[in-house]
């Protein structure tokens, strides 16, 4: 069996609240293999985005491990961890993905900068992204000038730009209309399908999940159920 | 690209950002105005010791500074002046007998003074002590001996123009000889101890009842440029290694006491300037992070360095320093120069200050290295307090900050 993208392992997160603790990730084992267009879904408060971010390398786990592709990620150093996200995970948050001062192409180029990618490459491979999330017309905006739903195609490609393993993306279309939403996870979908992407989402909007290929359900920090569709 | 985020960031908050600047600016502008008007007193105070009483260089007899006592002479007084007169750096030079810590009476009072005995056309160039004649006449006028007197010490001695005054001293055969002095000027000095405190007479009158042996037992010498002063008295200590050669350093110690005090509290000032400075940027920049949580958390979720999180807002800081400081040089260099031109005046406090060698009138004026060293202390200051907030950003936890949201 290949090895999978990501792998969590008896994944454990407590919160010590001042009264009883709370386990807001509860054991979970999970696999996802390369290509997965998985989402992961449960009601508000049942550890979808504490389960992302360990997964993500922003929390680490009370308990259990995290391995991508195949390497467990625990025992790095904050400054390591920083370098591991920059090079292997992509990231969409629900808001607040941009650099507000960059324009649209400064901030796809930024990652790559911080990856040390040459300056040419960089801004090309940055037109190239957002002409992919059709925003060729945008590349000078600043995100102010933009639409939240192209505020989050930018954020798209500026995951994509560090050619990441695999993109997390919490709760993306939560402050979108349902037009922007449709849009937004149909770009995924396709970079998905063209480039083989790994995608992970925690959502609770039906439009997505109604596009997920796997759909992991969590409740009270474990998973409840775990389908596979066509 | 970080500094230029920077920049960037520096333009959101458009007011606060000035706020700094400027106050960066005010502030350095204050400590440098500050400094001006203390270098302008101590430059007007140096000029007025150098120029009116102890020039740059005098010659002496070691036993006449050990024991304060005129009766040891300089040997071969005459052939040292010629060859010192004959150096291009040298402005001017004259000779004396001095006669310390002597007895002058009137007929209503006396006092302790320093009697100079000099050659009144020679002294003019030296100390021009002609110029600041307020009343009488320059040693002429009288069939006898003549005396040049501080307006302050006449007033003190219940003396007028035309008195007299004898003055009593040992000569340098050790017998006690009395002098009679016809007062026939009176002048004014910016400093009233040597008001007070000097009397001048003829060199050739004393030299007929102190029978000295040599023509001089004090050789005063005035430079063009005071740049000059060390190098000047290493050669006139090596053509009389026999004598003792001191610049008005070692003359007036303290002076050089009050002009060392005056940087000292000079540097306390700009130190508080500063401290106040840095204690609103920490401030400032605290805020600037603060409400810039999520952006980043967000930088730091996605791979940006911390190194570089924490340079970025120390290039934040470091614009605003950099638009600060130099606009408060400009607005120092201003008011140093029109303030310069008018002086600030002083009266008030003059009687006190002119003790000190102070004019009442006070022309800042500082030269252009400090302007470099207080503009830089400024950036360094501004550096130094961005360092806490730059650390506060990095120490955010990415998923803490995100959570904010
Ligand atoms: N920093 C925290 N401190 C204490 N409890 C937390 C913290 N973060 C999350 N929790 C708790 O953990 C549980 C899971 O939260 P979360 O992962 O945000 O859920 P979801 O993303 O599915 O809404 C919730 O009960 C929440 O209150
Ligand atoms: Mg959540």
């Amino acid at each position: 069996m290949e090895t999978p993208v990501i792998e969590t392992r008896g994944l454990t997160r407590t919160y010590d609240a001042d009264t009883v603790p709370v386990h807001a990730v509860n054991g979970i084992d999970l696999r996802v293999e390369k290509g997965e267009f998985t989402a992961i879904i449960g009601p508000s408060g049942c550890g979808k985005t504490t389960l992302m971010n360990m997964i993500g390398g922003l929390d680490e786990p009370t308990a259990g491990h995290v391995l991508i592709d195949g390497e467990d990620i625990g025992h790095k150093s904050a400054n390591a961890m920083i370098a591991y996200r920059l090079h292997h995970i992509g990231f969409v948050f629900q808001a607040y993905n941009l650099i507000p001062v960059l324009t649209a192409l400064e901030n796809v180029s930024f990652v790559m900068l911080l990856q040390g990618v040459k300056k040419r490459e960089r801004q090309q491979r940055a037109q190239e992204l957002l002409a992919s999330v059709g925003l060729m017309d945008k590349l000078d905006k600043r995100p102010n000038e933009l639409s939240g739903g192209q505020q989050q195609r930018v954020a798209v490609a500026r995951a994509l730009a560090s050619r990441p393993r695999f993109v997390l993306a919490d709760e993306p279309t939560a402050n979108l209309d349902s037009h922007s939403t449709n849009d937004l996870i149909d770009l995924m979908a396709e970079l998905n399908r063209k480039d083989n992407m790994t995608f992970l989402f925690a959502t609770h909007d039906q439009r997505v999940i109604d596009r997920a290929r796997r759909v992991v359900t969590l409740e009270d920090g474990r998973i409840v159920k775990d389908e596979k569709r066509g | 690209m970080v500094p230029l985020i920077a920049w960037r960031n520096v333009w959101r908050n458009r007011l606060r950002s000035l706020l700094v600047a400027l106050s960066i600016a005010v502030g350095l502008w204050g400590g440098t105005f500050f400094m001006a008007v203390s270098w302008g007193m101590y430059a007007h105070q140096l000029d007025t010791v150098i120029n009116d009483q102890v020039s740059h260089i005098q010659v002496h007899a070691p036993r006449f500074r050990d024991d304060d006592d005129g009766r040891y002479g300089i040997p071969e007084a005459d052939v040292l002046l010629d060859s010192i007169r004959t150096d291009s750096r040298v402005k001017a030079a004259t000779e004396r007998i001095v006669l310390p810590g002597v007895m002058v009476q009137s007929t209503a009072n006396s006092a302790g003074v320093s009697v100079l005995g000099i050659d009144p056309k020679d002294e003019e160039k030296v100390t021009g002590l002609h110029d600041r004649l307020t009343d009488g006449t320059y040693f002429t006028g009288t069939k006898s001996a003549p005396m040049v007197m501080g307006a302050k010490l006449a007033q003190k001695l219940k003396i007028d123009l035309r008195g007299r005054t004898v003055i009593s001293f040992l000569n340098a055969q050790d017998s006690l000889v009395a002098m009679s002095f016809r007062v026939v000027g009176l002048y004014h000095s910016g400093n009233s101890a040597l008001e007070e405190g000097t009397v001048y007479v003829r060199r050739e009158d004393l030299a007929r009842q102190m029978h000295l042996g040599t023509p001089a037992n004090e050789i005063a010498v005035l430079l063009t440029d005071e740049k000059d002063l060390d190098a000047v008295q290493r050669k006139m200590q090596a053509m009389r290694p026999d004598m003792r050669v001191e610049s008005w350093k070692e003359l007036s110690p303290e002076l050089r006491l009050v002009v060392d005090s005056f940087s000292q509290y000079t540097y306390i000032f700009i130190g508080i300037i500063l401290l106040a400075l840095m204690f609103g940027i920490v401030n400032t920049m605290l805020m600037a992070v603060l409400e810039r949580t999520r952006e980043l958390g967000m930088l730091m979720a996605i791979g940006m360095e911390r190194r570089r999180v924490f340079a970025m807002v120390m290039w934040e800081t470091v614009y605003m320093a950099v638009i600060g400081a130099p606009l408060g040089m400009l607005l120092a260099w201003v008011s140093i120069q029109v303030v310069g031109r008018t002086g600030i005046d002083l009266t008030a406090f003059a009687a006190g200050l002119s003790s000190y060698g102070f004019d009442a009138v006070i022309h800042p004026a500082l030269a252009a290295n400090f302007y470099l060293e207080i503009a830089g202390l400024g950036i360094a200051a501004a550096i130094l307090s961005a360092i806490y907030p730059a650390w506060k950003a990095v120490r955010m936890r990415p998923t803490e900050a995100l959570r904010k949201i």
